[in-house]
């Protein structure tokens, strides 16, 4: 049984492999990820005065180092995501190859797996570069193995989704640049809009004084694919320790909204907006103990994030198809 | 036909010198004889986009086993005739079968029969001349066992033989343009379709272009091609079309486009001191002779009267009115 590999797949491959920018790219991202493995280890010393000194101060370390880890490989996977996948088919229309593809045997469906198939093995290569840096966390504890293999799930989930949108907006436009400005914009309005949004609600809601289930509930959906949230909820029950002092996650709640204190009142991102409201952490923690908060009648957040991201990125694809081939457009494409 | 200001004494009468009774009729009607063995039929296709009609009620069949030259300036239809058929774009209006196959409705079975090198020159540089080719194959559906034979011989069939491993960056512009057509030969198409394959090329590539050509008409392939060289195209194609502003000017052989032309024949008539002067009459010899006693008896010097020997763009020029959409 021979395998047949996609075409498009395999040419891209070869491509991409021969190219200078995936080495420069890749190097890139381990040194930005060592670094902030480093400062992030340096930050704990400097909080406290040792930060080996005992097993849980350790484990403490090596979660605040994982989570500053996660955090940063998604902010990186999502700017690198669309640059990577948004020129795939506007740059075939620049370059002039479109044409004598589509006039092959090969499905419009088949070209743009193959190209998003691509994208994807790359950042793959990325994330499991980065892994062993992930790895590191494990061995000062606080951090157990399925939480490191959860976050290499939640990373590709987000390449998935970031990828099909921008290969949805590489067919819609014809040129590079517009196509990936585009992505660009989207994935900006996917990852930062929910979080104005959700801090208009708070002051709308606030100075109303209308807080309740429901503004909740309003708040939660704008995250439903917010790659952070959703990963954040996916890796709540991973860890092995209980540490209300998560500082990473206090920050961005705080960020979020600052009327709150964070963690103390139950309030911030995760707390008011993961559907499985449980008053934990980003990963695990917070005030409220693991299993005491209450659980939204919906199901965990993370399914519904994971469940979404699925349907948008298939709706994107499936359109993308439909885009790729449709002989009736108004001019030639070159 | 030029015109030069000569001395009054020797200067050539104009053109209404010549008796209205001599000109010849104008006028050409663009009908095609019955074709039996069609490669591609096309019954009044129009191509609208918006207002502007890229073609318009065009209809034409092609023979099965010929070189097919589609002529036209810019604008006038060719391309928009080919990607209809290459099924990259959907008609407003008319049938075309290709091999006996909708492209709308079937284009899969036509992608299979058709082989489409478009104008633009699309290769991917970072590849091998293998590799590419490989792609194309894989594309193709052609299996996995049969594409490394397929590849040397194709490679041969366009004289790139020794380029098999080279990368696609490092081709020359002809070389790079006949790689595309050994892509576009790559699953053995009945009918093969090029856009302008000639151009940017330099002179001794046009000569290996056009040798490839009636090379593959040897192996029985339906050559639809279009040019602006249309010298080149004369020597080539056993029958053309001549489109203007989407509509079918004349369609024929080269010699019955320009047999039925008009029904005239062009004479040159050149005096001592360089001065010529082109003159258009019937193809009665009487009316020739004619021509030559009212120019030798207004005592003009005659160095030359001769026959100006019509071709495929002289025709051009004739049927077409330089009309841009």
């Amino acid at each position: 049984m021979t395998l047949t590999i996609n075409p498009v797949l395999d040419r891209e491959l070869k491509e991409r492999v021969r190219g200078r920018r995936s080495v420069i790219l890749l190097t890139l991202f381990l040194v930005i990820l060592a670094l902030i493995t480093f400062f992030a280890a340096w930050a704990m010393s400097n909080v406290s005065n040792d930060p080996f000194a005992s097993i849980t101060t350790t484990a403490k370390t090596g979660r605040t180092m994982f989570e500053v880890l996660v955090i940063a490989m998604l902010g990186l996977v999502c700017v690198i995501t669309p640059g990577l996948t948004a020129a795939s088919v506007a740059a075939e229309r620049d370059r002039q190859t479109l044409v004598p593809m589509l006039v092959t045997l090969l499905r419009s469906r088949s070209i743009l797996v193959g190209k998003l198939l691509a994208a994807l093995a790359f950042l793959a290569l990325l994330i499991v570069a980065a892994t062993p840096l992930l790895a590191v966390c494990v061995v000062f504890g606080g951090v157990t193995i399925v939480a490191v293999l959860k976050a290499v799930v939640a990373l590709l989930v987000t390449v998935v989704f970031l990828g099909s949108i921008s290969l949805l907006c590489s067919v819609f436009f014809r040129r590079v640049q517009t196509a990936t400005l585009a992505a660009y914009v989207l994935m900006f309005a996917l990852i930062v809009g929910p979080l104005l949004g959700f801090a208009a609600i708070q002051i709308v809601a606030s100075n109303t004084q209308r807080s309740g289930p429901r503004v909740q509930e309003l708040s939660t959906r704008m995250f439903i694919l917010h790659p952070l949230v959703g990963t954040a909820d996916f890796l709540r029950d991973s860890h092995s320790l209980n540490d209300p002092n998560s500082t990473v996650i206090k920050a961005i709640q705080t960020f979020v909204n600052p009327s709150t204190n964070g963690f103390d009142n139950g309030g911030g991102i995760v707390n008011n907006v993961v559907v499985g409201v449980n008053g934990g952490g980003f990963i695990r923690g917070g005030p409220v103990q693991f299993g005491q908060g209450r659980r939204s009648r919906h199901g965990a957040f993370w399914v519904w994030w994971l469940t979404s991201s699925a349907l948008v990125s298939t709706a994107s694809l499936l359109l993308a198809s439909r885009c790729l081939r449709a002989p009736s457009r108004r001019t030639l494409d070159r | 036909m030029s015109s030069l200001p000569p001395p009054a004494a020797t200067s050539l009468p104009p053109p209404s010198f010549v008796p209205a009774q001599l000109r010849p009729p104008s006028g050409y009607v663009a009908t095609q004889a019955p074709v039996e063995d069609a490669a591609i039929e096309i019954t009044g296709l129009t191509k609208r986009f918006g207002d502007l009609f890229a073609v318009r009620d065009l209809s034409m069949a092609i023979p099965r086993g010929s070189v097919f030259g589609l002529i036209g300036p810019n604008g006038a239809g060719k391309s928009t005739t080919f990607a209809v058929l290459a099924t990259l774009l959907i008609p407003t209006a008319g049938v075309v079968r290709i091999a006996g196959f909708d492209p709308i409705t079937e284009p899969r079975e036509v992608r299979r029969r058709m082989g489409y090198m478009p104008d633009t020159m699309g290769v991917y540089d970072s590849l091998r001349v293998d590799e590419y080719l490989r792609f194309f194959a894989q594309s193709y559906e052609i299996p996995k066992a049969r594409i490394p034979k397929l590849i040397g011989e194709l490679l041969e069939l366009v004289d790139l033989g020794t380029k098999r491993t080279a990368m696609v960056d490092s081709l020359s512009r002809g070389m790079k343009q006949r790689l595309s057509l050994a892509r576009a030969l790559v699953h053995d198409p009945d009918v093969l379709v090029l856009d302008e394959p000639a151009s940017g090329l330099d002179p001794r590539a046009r000569v290996e272009l056009r040798d490839l050509v009636s090379e593959l008409r040897s192996m029985g392939k339906t050559i639809v091609i279009s040019s602006h060289i249309l010298a080149e195209l004369e020597e080539m194609c056993t029958d053309v079309a001549i489109l203007e502003a989407g509509q079918l000017k004349a369609i024929g052989t080269p010699s019955s486009i320009l047999s039925g032309l008009r029904q005239g024949r062009t004479l040159l008539v050149r005096l001592v001191g360089g001065e010529e002067r082109t003159f258009t009459v019937s193809t009665d010899d009487e009316q020739a002779a004619l021509l030559h006693r009212l120019v030798v008896d207004e005592g003009l010097h005659v160095l030359e009267f001769s026959l100006e020997r019509r071709n495929l763009e002289s025709a051009f020029m004739e049927l077409t009115e330089g009309i841009v959409q």
